[in-house]
């Protein structure tokens, strides 16, 4: 079965400081300074991709684990760790460092490769949404496009008899487990201990330098697309303001500050309740 | 080893401390026998160390006294304890039915001199909050290490802690004014606040560094520095990491020239790619000035650096905004130890540290074969590299960073397997190349067993001071002299 | 331009997501006409059963089966492409959203709490960005809308009466994909959306054993408790109780945050809480200029003598 890994590497949000949350004049947040990361539910979906590979053994089924990401040079880095996790291919299509591309657009560029790709993929696998833009839309355009079922909220994969995937998914009403036939696309949500793990220095010298294909997107798309009419502008960007008029309890003892929390503040709103 | 049962060691402190001051909930002892020397244990919650039999909370220099006599008389074994932020085995509980003696109860500061510039407080206190109090009222102690979140002043000067700022303030033994400790036999002593004087040896120093083997500190007086990070300079170069030895030499130019940044640091690729990967390339190590003090002063430093390191064409500057944002954002508490401890459980991979110092004709080659020789030697390693933070006239340190999977290897075997196996490589090639194998983590006990070749003949100084205070072992034994086997 | 709702009756929070959607209708759709319900179930027994409504028509359209793919086989001959569609901000919503917007040639945005007039037949919408550090304002493009809308919407109050049904479709199972299937239901409610009071840990709780103390002060008080994102993925406490941005936006009249840093995320599901306190050792912590009351003090002290206080009480 052979699965296409969709990723973004984004920037360590928490490590921006109070006073950078500002947007600049193309209302973007400046985020050059801090360093890159797996975006979390991208992170958990590279790693259940793994586990399933794991999972694999003794099994009458091979996983090929295929890897794409639309980006600078500097997602070429987290590209060699998925080949030197065993990852087949790697694959990063080029847009400038730090660039913003819409959903829509990622969502045909990475149709395009598929669809361009001689041999068919089976499954494409992503996280729900981007810790910056936030949009929660591309694995959903992905599979409009593609026109292939898509489960979202996904929190687990194994591997399943007659070529079907054991797809674990959270939904309002539960927590669904579906055997599932491909093509589809999977989204992956919360879902916990997403850490992916660490290629030794030894796998990242046997496998990490393995040559990444770059594709210029122009040669994916030769037209606008079909969403150019319909990819949202961003108007204004300002950050968010959560300050109330703070009283502080500071002096005493634990038990000096419980007291007068409780007596003074606590207590009367409890009644009112 | 004690000479009374588990029992009456407990009762008998009660009789001192009474019951609240006395824990021995099982969780907390188990907590209590280790340190982060033995992460991966502590992650999997495996205690392999003797549990103590108890945890006692002091609240005095008395008390302290009280305890101590107690266990000299019954030759229990003590580890003092403050912030719990040791790295090297040092707060291990080595020999059965120890207690832990636990000072951060003792949270006071006592006085803020600014005129004498001068701040008193006792071993409890931790730094972070003692450096926020005094930051508003425009003054430092100028220490600021990386686990200024956790530590406290006893623990600090116990282990002759080291900041980041340290070219300019130095070590803590060069802040410390007066001290008052305790001894195994309940004697309490002070040495006087005064700027200098020559009356004798400077007995400050059988404290400072005992690594709670000699005695409990239980007071420190430090030096105040004025606060002015309105005036601070950042400067920083990338080279390619092939260039890091003359990365190393761009250091010591700085120093032997005469200038005092407050940190001087030279990450290499490997360790800097952790740091600074939103905008440093891959394969590029990172040399970083930063120049503290009064407004005239900084912009010489910065302009006097910037002059020496525009001679090497292997050097490219980089936004010294860059640097400040990165800088301002170093830290490491609670949280990312809790945070840390799930992302090891999860991917089985964890991240240790070493220091070691070296004169500046043998640090490269102590980082360089030091490296080689683990990549070569020890499997599953996922990084390795490290960085200078401190520099000398004569010398600077190197930090050691390194990562590797725990494969196939019980949480109590990997001590064997993968960490001291690394920590010896380390040690064998700084006593080969002459330098020091510990810079400011303290022997603590992993590397105790080295400290004879550390040394050489001047370990009769150290065992006589070790004999001659704690003669009935008792203090935190194993650390700084190794147990006898 | 109408705007309309497009209701799970199968969820067990019915009445809620029509309570959310009427409300941001009533501060935001002035000036848009009032279209229909479309009500999704997979049992038409439930479309008889409605007593509540927060629009007087509805379409019903009965699925086989509640795969995204046969919803949106039945959805899609229910759209007028000139208008606008509301969603509850349940997060499988958002798929349908985008697939519709995709399918009928229209737009989509998720999470937006704020929709304004554009010029013409264009809108705006407000939806946070970044990790919720920062509040964009959109045009989402062009006609016909999906929204999905953020959570934590201010409820109005229902009609007791039925809808006005003008329709029933009924749409066979396009999932074909699916061999297999069983569902576990969601574990009871733990009550945190409908609590008055709620305790909510961060990771400077420590453990499990700090989610306890945390526990504990919530049972004294009647309520609940929450938890931060790190919280829940170190498996203190249940995923159930995650607070923020990916899991439940609280309102409760009260909420005491302990040992939480304040993370943006964590702060947009805790902001409408009536009234806010902190407890943190750290007084520079974010978390205390969220706060109504800041308490400068390890949790751990302060939150035991603080239920020693409130239990002497009764």
């Amino acid at each position: 079965m052979r699965i296409l890994g969709c990723f973004k590497a984004v920037p360590a949000l928490d490590l921006l400081r109070e006073e950078d949350w500002v947007a600049d004049d193309s209302l973007r947040v400046d985020t050059e300074y801090v360093k890159l990361e797996w975006n979390c539910f991208d992170e958990g979906a590279l790693e259940m991709m793994r586990k399933l590979s794991d999972l694999s053994e003794g099994l009458n089924v091979v996983f090929e684990l295929d890897a794409l990401t639309v980006g600078g040079k500097k997602a070429d880095s987290f590209l060699k760790i998925l080949y030197a996790l065993g990852f087949s291919h790697a694959v990063r299509v080029e847009s400038k460092e730090g660039a913003y591309t819409p959903p829509e657009l990622l969502a045909e560029l990475i149709a395009a490769y598929i669809q361009k790709k001689a041999e068919a993929y089976d499954v494409v696998v992503t996280g729900v949404q981007s810790a910056d833009a936030s949009h929660g839309k591309t694995p959903y355009l992905l599979a409009e496009i593609l026109r292939w079922p898509c489960i979202s909220q996904v929190t687990g994969m194994e591997p399943a008899k007659g070529g079907c995937l054991k797809v674990t998914s959270q939904t309002g009403r539960g927590e669904k487990v579906q055997i599932v036939r491909p093509p589809c696309v999977l989204a992956v949500g919360n879902a916990p201990c997403a850490y992916l793990r660490v290629p030794t220095l030894k796998d990242k010298m046997r496998l990490g330098n393995r040559p990444i294909e770059y594709v210029d997107p122009g040669t994916l798309l030769s037209d606008a697309g079909a969403f150019a009419d319909r990819i949202e502008t961003l108007l204004a960007l300002g950050p968010v303001d959560r300050s109330r008029d703070t009283v502080r309890i500071e002096s005493g003892s634990p038990e000096e500050k419980a007291k007068v929390y409780y007596e003074q503040y606590l207590k009367g709103r409890l009644l009112k309740l | 080893m004690a000479i009374i049962s588990r029992e009456q060691i407990v009762e008998g402190l009660v009789k001192i401390l009474g019951k609240d001051q006395v824990i021995t909930d099982e969780k907390v002892l188990k907590e209590s026998s280790l340190d982060r020397y033995r992460k991966y244990e502590q992650v999997c919650e495996v205690y392999t160390q003797p549990i103590p039999a108890a945890v006692v909370n002091v609240m005095s220099a008395e008390e302290v006294s009280e305890v101590l006599k107690f266990a000299n008389e019954n030759e229990i074994n003590v580890v003092p304890r403050t912030g719990h932020s040791a790295i090297e085995g040092g707060l291990e509980t080595a020999l059965k039915d120890s207690v832990v003696i636990d000072g951060s109860g003792m949270n006071k500061v006592l006085k803020v001199d600014t005129y004498n510039m001068q701040v008193t407080c006792q071993c409890g206190v931790p730094l972070q909050a003692l450096d926020d109090m005094l930051r508003e009222q425009g003054y430092t102690t100028g220490h600021s290490p990386q686990s200024k979140p956790l530590a406290q002043m006893g623990g600090l000067v116990a282990t002759r802690s080291i900041g980041q700022f340290s070219t300019l303030y130095g070590g803590i033994e060069d802040m410390i004014v007066g001290l008052e400790a305790v001894f195994p036999n309940g004697k309490i002593c002070r040495i006087k606040n005064i700027p200098r004087r020559a009356a004798g040896p400077d007995i400050r120093h059988i404290i400072c560094g005992n690594e709670g083997a000699i005695c409990f500190i239980t007071e420190v007086t430090m030096k105040l520095f004025k606060w002015q990070p309105e005036n601070n300079r950042y400067i920083g170069y990338k080279l390619d990491d092939q260039y890091m030895k003359l990365g190393f030499d761009c250091l010591r130019e700085v120093m032997v020239a005469g200038y005092r940044p407050s940190f001087a640091r030279l990450y290499d690729a490997a360790d800097a790619n952790m740091h600074f990967s939103g905008w440093l390339e891959e394969g590029k190590a990172i040399l970083i000035w930063m120049a503290e003090g009064p407004a005239n002063i900084t912009p010489a430093i910065e302009a006097g650096i910037k002059e020496m390191m525009s001679k090497h064409p292997e050097l490219e500057e980089v936004n010294p905004a860059l640097i400040e944002k990165w800088y301002e954002g170093l830290n490491w508490g609670p949280e990312q130890i809790a945070e840390e401890a799930e992302e090891i459980k999860a991917t089985q991979n964890i991240g240790i540290t070493t220091e070691v110092s070296g004169s500046w004709d043998n640090i490269y080659e102590i980082y360089k074969t030091s490296c080689d020789r683990i990549l070569a030697e020890v499997p599953d390693m996922t990084l390795m590299g490290g960085h200078s933070s401190h520099s000398y006239i004569n010398g600077t340190n190197m930090y050691f960073v390194y990562y590797y999977n725990i494969v196939d290897c019980a949480p109590e075997e990997e001590i064997n397997k993968y960490h001291d196996r690394i920590n010896q490589i380390i040690c064998e090639q700084v006593i080969k190349y002459g330098g020091s194998i510990v810079h400011h983590h303290g022997l603590g006990k992993a590397r105790a067993k080295y400290v004879t070749q550390e040394y050489g003949s001047s370990y009769y100084m150290l065992k006589t001071l070790k004999q001659a205070f704690d003669p009935n072992g008792i203090m935190n034994m194993g650390t700084l002299i190794p147990l006898r086997k | 331009m109408k705007y309309h709702f497009i209701v799970d009756l199968d969820s067990p929070d019915v009445f809620r997501q029509m309570q959310e959607q009427k409300a941001f209708a009533g501060l935001y759709f002035d000036g848009i006409d009032e279209g229909e319900a479309i009500l999704l179930t997979t049992e038409s027994r439930r479309i008889r059963e409605l007593t509540k409504r927060h629009a007087r028509d509805a379409a019903a359209a009965v699925v086989e089966d509640d795969a995204p793919e046969t919803v949106l086989n039945a959805l899609q001959p229910l759209i007028c492409q000139e208008d606008l569609y509301l969603l509850s901000g349940e997060e499988q919503n958002a798929a349908l959203a985008v697939r519709l917007g995709a399918r009928t040639g229209g737009s989509s945005a998720n999470n937006i709490h704020a929709v304004l007039p554009g010029s013409g037949q264009r809108l705006k919408v407000k939806r946070m960005m970044y990790a919720n550090h920062m509040e964009a304002l959109c045009d989402p493009g062009k006609p016909p809308f999906f929204f999905t809308m953020a959570k934590g919407m201010d409820p109005a109050e229902l009609t007791d009466e039925p809808f006005f049904i003008r329709k029933e479709t009924c749409t066979a199972s396009a999932g074909d994909h699916i061999c297999l299937e069983t569902c576990r239901p969601r574990e009871a409610d733990s009550g945190l959306k409908d609590s008055q009071v709620v305790v909510a840990g961060g990771r400077g709780v420590g453990g499990r054993q700090g989610m306890e103390i945390l526990g504990s002060l919530a049972e004294a008080l009647g309520g609940s408790v929450g938890a931060s994102r790190p919280v829940v993925m170190n498996a203190w406490a249940p995923m159930e109780a995650l607070l923020g941005v990916s899991g439940t936006l609280i309102q409760p009249k009260i909420c005491i945050a302990a040992g939480v840093s304040g993370a943006a995320a964590f702060g947009a599901g805790v902001e409408k809480s009536g009234w806010i306190t902190a407890v943190n050792k750290d007084p520079a912590a974010p978390i205390m200029k969220m706060a109504d009351v800041a308490v400068v003090e390890d949790y751990e002290p302060f939150v035991k003598a603080l239920e020693a206080l409130v239990r002497a009480e009764e």
